[in-house]
């Protein structure tokens, strides 16, 4: 299985695939939403629109935020136990 | 008498402070999609909508609820909203961008909540969207959760209480959206998963 990872400064963000056209994102293990796609998931990390306030709030304040899914760190294999 | 006569004026000020959260992502997906033709089914006082024009967006809505509407009509942002039935709608078909619902479903009987499910995918553009907010309780719901949403419920009383228990023994959103063909974009949960945000696609003919 394939997995998205983004190492913030308040904690990681994961993508993680749950099922054909379903991705759930998290920070620290804490679900954030899911989505039809990981590119959907990705634009709320870079848009600051998680809903999770530390992050949101830092919007304007931070640099070298990514702003593709592309710019994320692929993990392939299986997600380990939190 | 209507259903709202009297609790449309502290409507607002009971509730809003629980489901600012859930307007707030309304307004966000609104910006992330870029929707221009948006319309609020079942209204109410029209929180959604005042936000949503504050923010400069052109929506209007619906209600059944004359009490509602007078209150959605008042304010720094007044509400651009008619008195329609929900199940039976005055507009053309496929003429907006996104129709949303929130909180209105599961105070329906499941046969009028399952027309105004259909009378929005019909009133929605193809491959354009369809948001709905509602209760949802499941083994991830907790405990505190599902005892407020009863009270609260309990509360509204009579016919609404009824059919929000017939909702949830019917299974809920999963099974007014059964066989719609609708599908899903986005899903957000609130208040310790008792609540579920839906932004569903109605894919092109």
């Amino acid at each position: 299985m394939k997995y998205y990872i983004y190492n913030a400064d308040i904690g990681t963000f994961e993508i993680r695939k749950v099922d054909h056209f379903r991705y759930q994102l998290f920070i620290n293990e804490e679900l954030l939403g899911e989505y039809e796609s990981a590119e959907l998931a990705a634009e709320d990390v870079a848009t600051f629109n998680t809903d999770f306030v530390e992050w949101d709030n830092l919007e304007n304040e931070l640099e070298n935020v990514p702003t593709t899914l592309s710019q994320w760190t692929v993990i392939k294999g299986d997600i380990p136990p939190s | 008498m209507e259903a709202y006569q009297y609790s449309a004026r502290f409507y607002d000020a009971l509730l809003s402070p629980f489901i600012r959260a859930i307007r707030i992502k309304v307004l966000k997906l609104i910006k992330k999609y870029r929707y221009s033709t948006i319309l609020d089914v079942c209204c109410g006082t029209g929180d959604q909508l005042k936000l949503l024009k504050q923010h400069g967006f052109d929506s209007q809505g619906i209600d059944i609820s004359d009490a509602m509407l007078n209150v959605a009509r008042k304010g720094e942002y007044p509400a651009d909203c008619f008195h329609q039935d929900a199940t039976q709608m005055q507009y053309e078909d496929a003429k907006f961008d996104l129709v949303m619902t929130s909180f209105a479903l599961h105070e329906k009987d499941h046969t009028t909540a399952y027309r105004i499910v259909q009378e929005m995918l019909r009133v929605t553009s193809n491959g354009k969207d369809i948001l709905i907010v509602d209760y949802e309780l499941s083994e991830k719901t907790s405990s505190f959760s599902k005892m407020l949403i009863y009270f609260i419920e309990w509360l509204a009383g009579g016919e609404h209480f009824r059919n929000f228990r017939s909702y949830i023994e019917k299974g809920g959103l999963p099974a007014l959206l059964a066989g719609s063909g609708l599908k899903e974009v986005e899903r957000h949960y609130f208040a310790q998963y008792g609540v579920v945000l839906l932004l569903l696609r109605k894919e092109e003919e």
